[in-house]
């Protein structure tokens, strides 16, 4: 190496090869076999919109894949059992979400679900998040018909317009439309128990090792709490507010405060000795309640709408 | 150099040495490859051979296999657009089409950046290249909606990563512009960086397991689209590449050897850093962050075939698509149904030897 | 140096230079500040009155509770990374040392979210001891780095950022494969937001100990900083110094990311200022000022951290990475100018 590079032509020859080799193989990878637009089936079909546009769905799909867990509970309520669902692979969060045991292939992590699998299962419906699905829509779609919805931080408005279209989905409007008035008169029922003079207001926190994450009105519980006649105690237009220090709910100082964790050694059994945790409206009137998280945060359906409403019934006014 | 094609060479010992060398090779990619002698011509034709026919091997391991499982027949079926269409030709075979790209890509890069900076520990991570192209895409993500993320996150990542590497190339020239500067620069753009993908977590946590798989580097989601995308950009990127390449053995020497041989120094620098950004942001918009591939595909591509920037080029090429082509493989098949992100299983199984790496770097400089 | 034990830490605080008296007069302010600023509308005199009256009010308790653990996490943690930072810098003899830039601070974070995702609800008591081994096993690699000899100071650095970088890395796929990602942004950017006493219980013996020992072995430490065969011929055992000094690095910068998560940057910059300080001078008064300094940093970060983004906070690791990186590439121009 004393002398200064000298360009060797074969060497080159063999850069320009492997560099096209490399292009070349990858070229062939990517386009060999031919266009297959598509798992469309041939009967009759109709048109979905959802939140990344338009889609072509059979008239009566049978299997049909969920890749987050509010719409299993939105399928269950339209009386359909998903072949597959993206469960994170924990068989036990399912059982909880519908309360009772359902056969169903599990498709991995609802964060990267497991394509192979999904088009193995044969579906003629997938229904996929907006959040975490985006990306795949085009791979989906080419499984089979796929609709894109918001669950993942869809509010609780969306989430009954997801129950109407995923039944539309299943050829079916007119069951998601009961099914949803349905609800909404459970809730109404639910809602009429609770004392107009309602003053106090409620919030969620989800209770992480070093701080909470407040829900606000715009959360999912938060419009449930507004549908039942209650005031959320963080007004916002994000639906959630993270990092919030012992401070930080002391200022909002709720009046009911639900407090969702995953188990022991959060936040909240560091705060809940100090005098000015005593202090906050809600633990001074004894209305804090610790809560599930699956419930209360990770599955967003109606029937977890229906749960929350039931809690908070039987805890604070002490309703069976 | 005599023009003797490989053809002609007396058939016994060529196929005594081949196999030495390759074996050699196979050492060299090993890890006890501490002290391969330096590499001539044919030990580095024998060893694009292998690197190559690993490399294959991995591909048809990646096409084959997977969480289901299909006979070679069902393989067959799928890429004539048989039943596994899907599984075969829009799952696996872009996926394996862009880990080799983006890989090859990474490990080029690396090669180019150690060569400007000097430095054998330079990585398009180290000075915040795949950082700031992280900063660029989660704000794409987090700013744009989904629909529009197809085009926003390229976007994004193409302007993060230039950005950092403007900053890096101007800061560093303010400060006198010595290879030293330049590192220390690039090390503390890349803290910055950090430090604005901590800002966007924790204003957005909703979006935070998707940002972090996507700093770890994942293959999972390409389609034909990226595969052509990716293809696009390389093959645009490619002149510039064999420019650098030129220019990989002129930067190693001292900036008045450079000047000797009638070239600017901070030219041939800027050349080369260039293709790096270029190739570096190519790869991240497909696969995300997978940082120190583009530290360990030169150094394993230098034991085999030493540090001649024409031979090292090629072969750090092999080794990076063959790197993240086993990582995302191995990410495939080891929790299914779940999908492990390839840069998760590069960095488990990579880190160790990293570290191995790192300590005979700092020892031989001593 | 014959008589060491002569210089007792009261002797040197008697001859305290200027420039550690008002950077403590500073610190002061800044920690009052920060017990009068907070999320809830408590006004400036409301919460003096809480700080200096204990008449059991809700303002005395929410000084008591939040603002004041959150101030002394911040004074002690400050004071944890500037030392160790000093150290750092003193044992390898690199400008560039760090606990942050020599991946220490990474060490103790993989180690963290590993014991965190195998058993959660171990609370920050739990996360101490794993803290220190990471962060003892890195630290155990950077210095069997710099032992080897010449190795260059930028060489160094990058083995570290390298280091760093690959922990990092682990720390994500850990986050990835437990899914907490969501629950922990806080903790990894470096945030004393959930400061509360039970944490300045865990750091406080370890900032006692270890600040100490800094000042007391500060004259010993000082041998670091010359060559090996000048410190032998003086009779020190320059092995034990190192060994001493390391452990020091190990267990301040350990325990203040068990605290705080892995904040950045103070303990690079913080001793190169004081450094420029007037006063500076011999290990042990660079120790004093760095107790003084790194407070005095953290401190104003996270005051800044909250003002900033109120009623929302920004963690005090990304005030400290904003502030740092153009100070860093500042005092790089400066060294060079000289």
């Amino acid at each position: 190496m004393q002398h200064p590079p000298r360009q060797d032509s074969r060497s080159w020859r063999t850069l320009v090869a492997t560099i096209a080799t490399l292009l070349l193989g990858a070229t062939v990878l990517a386009g060999c076999g031919g266009d297959s637009s598509g798992a469309a089936s041939a009967g009759p079909t109709h048109t979905i919109t959802h939140v990344l546009g338009t889609t072509e769905v059979g008239a009566k799909p049978q299997r049909v894949v969920a890749l987050e867990y509010s719409f299993v509970q939105a399928l269950d309520l339209l009386g359909v059992t998903p072949v597959g669902i993206a469960d994170d692979e924990s068989a036990e969060r399912i059982q909880q979400l519908l309360d009772k045991k359902i056969e169903y292939t599990s498709v991995g992590t609802r964060l990267e679900p497991n394509l192979e699998l999904v088009s193995s299962l044969k579906p003629d419906l997938i229904i996929a998040d907006s959040t975490r699905h985006a990306k795949i829509y085009k791979q989906l779609g080419s499984i089979a018909p796929t609709i894109v919805l918001n669950s993942w931080e869809g509010s609780y408005q969306e989430i009954k317009d997801a129950v109407v279209t995923i039944g539309e989905a299943l050829g079916d409007r007119e069951t998601g439309v009961q099914a949803v008035k349905k609800h909404e008169q459970t809730m109404a029922d639910l809602a009429a128990k609770i004392p107009a003079d309602e003053k106090r207001t409620f919030m969620l926190a989800v209770s992480t090792p070093d701080s909470m994450t407040l829900h606000t009105a715009a959360s999912f519980t938060g419009s449930v709490f507004q549908t039942l006649g209650l005031t959320p105690a963080v007004q916002a237009t994000d639906p959630t507010e993270s990092g919030a220090g012992l401070e930080r709910v002391a200022a909002v100082n709720p009046g009911v405060l639900l407090i969702a964790t995953d188990g022991a050694g959060t936040a909240y059994d560091q705060w809940k000795d100090t005098a000015t945790w005593k202090g906050v409206a809600a633990e001074r009137d004894k209305q804090v309640y610790v809560v599930d998280r699956n419930q209360f945060s990770r599955f967003r359906g109606l029937g977890t709408a229906e749960v929350i409403a039931q809690t908070i019934l039987r805890n604070v006014y002490g309703d069976a | 150099m005599t023009p003797r094609t490989p053809g002609k060479t007396p058939a016994r010992p060529r196929t005594a040495s081949a196999v030495k060398s390759a074996l050699a090779t196979l050492a060299a990619l090993s890890l006890h490859a501490a002290n391969a002698r330096p590499a001539r011509r044919r030990t580095a034709l024998v060893a694009y051979a292998v690197a190559l026919i690993l490399l294959l091997a991995t591909a048809l391991a990646g096409i084959a296999f997977g969480a289901v499982s299909l006979s070679p027949a069902d393989v067959v079926d799928g890429l004539t657009g048989g039943a596994n269409t899907f599984i075969v030709q829009e799952y696996r075979l872009p996926r394996v089409a862009v880990s080799i790209l983006a890989g090859a890509a990474l490990g080029v890069a690396g090669v180019f950046l150690q060569a400007a900076l000097r430095n054998p520990l330079a990585s398009p991570d180290v000075v915040g290249f795949t950082k700031g192209g992280g900063v660029g895409a989660m704000a794409a993500v987090m700013l744009s909606s989904p629909a529009a993320q197809a085009w926003a996150i390229p976007v994004g990542v193409i302007a993060g990563t230039s950005v950092t590497a403007a900053g890096l190339l101007l800061i560093s020239r303010r400060l006198g512009g010595s290879l030293t500067t330049l590192v220390l620069v690039g090390a503390a753009l890349s803290a910055l960086a950090g430090a604005a993908i901590e800002y966007l977590l924790v204003r957005e946590p909703q979006s935070a397991d998707q940002a972090m798989v996507w700093l770890a580097g994942s293959v999972y989601g390409s389609d034909r689209a990226d595969v052509t995308a990716l293809l696009a950009w390389l093959a645009v990127c490619l002149p510039l590449v064999v420019l650098a390449t030129r220019s990989v053995d002129v930067a190693g020497f001292g900036d008045d050897s450079v000047v000797s041989l009638g070239r600017h120094p901070v030219r041939v620098r800027a050349l080369l850093v260039t293709a790096a950004v270029l190739l570096t942001a190519g790869a991240v918009t497909s696969v995300g962050g997978i940082g120190f591939l583009g530290l360990l595909a030169p150094h394993l591509a230098r034991f085999a075939v030493g540090s001649r920037g024409h031979r090292l080029v090629p072969m750090a090429a092999l080794t990076g698509a063959l790197i993240l082509c086993l990582a995302d493989f191995a990410g495939r098949v080891v929790a299914v149904p779940n999908e492990i992100p390839a840069g998760i299983v590069a960095v488990v199984v990579g880190g160790p030897y990293l570290l191995y790496l790192l300590i005979r770097e700092t020892r031989k400089h001593a | 140096m014959a008589t060491p034990d002569q210089h007792t830490v009261s002797s040197e605080i008697r001859k305290a230079p200027a420039p550690v008296l008002a950077m403590a007069g500073l610190l002061a302010v800044a920690v009052v500040a920060s017990v009068c600023v907070g999320a809830s509308g408590l006004s400036f005199s409301r919460a003096l009155q809480g700080l200096l009256v204990w008449d059991g009010s809700a303002d005395h308790a929410l000084v008591l509770d939040v603002r004041l653990p959150r101030a002394v996490l911040a004074v002690l943690v400050g004071a944890n990374l500037a030392v160790a930072g000093l150290l750092a810098q003193t044992l390898t003899r690199n400008p560039l040392a760090s606990p942050q830039t020599f991946g220490i601070n990474a060490g103790a974070s993989v180690a963290i979210v590993l014991t965190v995702a195998i058993l959660p609800g171990l609370g920050t008591g739990g996360t101490v001891l794993p803290a220190f081994a990471g962060a003892a096993a890195v630290g155990a690699i950077m210095w069997f780095l710099s032992l080897s000899g010449a190795v260059t100071t930028v060489g160094l650095a990058l083995a570290g950022i390298t280091l760093q970088l690959v922990l990092t890395a682990l720390v994500q796929a850990l986050l990835i494969m437990s899914a907490s990602t969501q629950d922990l942004v806080f903790w990894l950017a470096g945030s004393v937001t959930g400061a509360d006493w039970s944490k300045v219980s865990v750091i406080l013996p370890f900032t006692i100990a270890g600040c100490a020992a800094a000042l007391l072995f500060g004259r010993h430490l000082g041998v670091l900083e010359l060559d090996v065969t000048t410190g032998q011929s003086l009779g020190q055992n320059t092995r034990h110094v190192a060994a001493l000094a390391s452990l020091l690095v190990v267990l301040l910068a350990g325990s203040a990311v068990a605290v705080s998560g892995p904040i950045g940057f103070v303990g690079l910059i913080v001793p190169h200022i004081v450094r420029r300080l007037p006063g500076g001078g011999d290990l042990r008064r660079l120790a004093g000022l760095c107790l003084v300094g790194g407070p005095l940093l953290l401190v104003c970060a996270d005051l800044l951290g909250r003002v900033v983004a109120f009623p929302a906070e920004l963690p005090v690791g990304i005030v400290t990475a904003l502030i740092g990186t153009p100070t860093f590439l500042l005092l790089a121009a400066r060294q060079r100018h000289r």
